[in-house]
């Protein structure tokens, strides 16, 4: 399950709000609309009825979408500008955009594949069974790192990732469509069952 | 000609301890076994290890140990902890070729003459190449400390893994037991492929 990205749309008309909660639940990210914008990583603002500035302390440091009728009312380069009326397409692709660009900041490798050339120390993981199965397949053949984060938790995946990537025995390369990730063996399965780490 | 059990039986599967005395080739079994675990210990002679004696352990493997990991009313994962010393070669001879995987551990405080001693004579008998070495007793975990490790698997030419490990700690004896199984599950698969 995902972490909730929060979103604070204080000062939106009740149909431009209503509008954009149905626009953003299209996606498969899950929203969480609160009335605290120090506790959101998005705001939407509408600059048309917004008067003080000052109200968006730290909206640098955010992700910022800027209603407006006209471009010239935006108060900031880096808030992003969605003309109002809002059409769902627009708004759909400045979601894309964001969300690829927190992707691809959070996770360099995430459209990638990774291989290793060598193990990891396991033990200093506390990983998983599969994260101990996949890590061996790593040293055989690249796996895609978003068919990895199908079969195992993404912050262990992501830990010996970096670990394997600051010691430099990290292999990353564009994601490419033919590597496929093989199924553990059923066979093994219920050993892993016992000893899920 | 060696036996083969596990080929007999795919529900057994084998697994292997071995190392220096002393280094906790008992212990790591009875972590992990769900069985209690058979053995065949013999006090130590005083006159032989005193600096054994000293450090509190007073028996010794002198056959094998025999853990279990029941993974069903059927399939099983037979742990052996086979002894070090030469006189004891032929227990290699006779087990080790029929594992899916061997945990060699070794103690920190010796030098890597120890390892590089102990990876040649695995050798002979562990056509396999399932290997993982569990670095007992640092006092510090860091990737320093595993390197020396890892460069002698390479200088052997063996594709195994080098953990520290605590055989105390059940969840560090799992991880060899399941790294074992994961390369002996791609070497099967891979067998299965060139066929």
């Amino acid at each position: 399950m995902t972490t909730p990205i929060a979103v604070c749309a204080r000062n939106l008309s009740v149909d431009d709000a209503s509008l954009l909660k149905s626009i953003f639940a299209l996606r498969p990210e899950r929203w969480n609309w609160t009335v605290s914008a120090e506790e959101a990583q998005w705001w939407v603002v509408d600059v048309d009825t917004c008067k003080e500035r000052d109200k968006f302390p730290n909206s640098a440091c955010r992700t910022v979408l800027a209603l407006a009728t006209d471009f010239s009312r935006m108060p900031y380069p880096h808030w992003t500008f969605i003309a109002k009326p809002l059409r769902s397409q627009r708004v759909l692709a400045v979601l894309d955009h964001h969300l690829a660009r927190v992707s691809a900041r959070e996770h360099p490798w995430s459209n990638s594949e990774v291989s290793l050339k060598r193990w990891p120390d396991m033990p200093r993981f506390k990983a998983s069974p599969d994260l101990i199965y996949w890590c061996n397949e790593l040293l055989h053949q690249p796996i895609a790192y978003r068919q990895l984060l199908a079969t195992v938790p993404k912050q262990a995946l992501d830990a010996v990732l970096e670990d394997a990537e600051r010691h430099q025995y990290l292999i990353r390369r564009p994601e490419t469509q033919r590597t496929t990730a093989t199924a553990i063996p059923t066979a093994w399965r219920r050993l892993w069952a016992r000893w899920t780490l | 000609m060696t036996e083969q059990p596990s080929s007999l039986d795919p529900r057994l599967q084998r697994i292997a301890f071995i190392g220096p005395f002393g280094v906790g080739k008992s212990t790591a079994i009875r972590t992990v076994s769900d069985i209690s675990v058979l053995g065949s210990e013999a006090e130590i002679s005083p006159h032989v290890l005193h600096d054994d004696i000293a450090s509190g352990k007073h028996l010794t493997t002198v056959a094998f140990e025999y853990g279990e990991i029941r993974t069903s009313d059927e399939e099983r994962f037979a742990l052996f902890g086979l002894p070090g010393q030469d006189r004891f070669e032929h227990m290699w001879r006779m087990l080790i070729p029929s594992t899916i995987g061997v945990v060699l551990l070794l103690n920190s405080q010796d030098s890597m003459d120890v390892c590089e001693t102990w990876l040649s004579r695995l050798a002979d008998y562990a056509p396999h190449g399932n290997l993982v070495i569990g670095v007992t007793r640092l006092t510090q975990v860091s990737e320093a400390a595993l390197q020396p490790y890892r460069a002698l698997l390479t200088q052997h030419g063996a594709s195994g893994a080098a953990f520290a490990i605590d055989p105390r700690k059940t969840e560090e004896v799992r991880c060899a037991v399941i790294a074992l199984v994961a390369m002996h599950a791609w070497r099967s698969r891979r067998a299965v492929t060139a066929e």
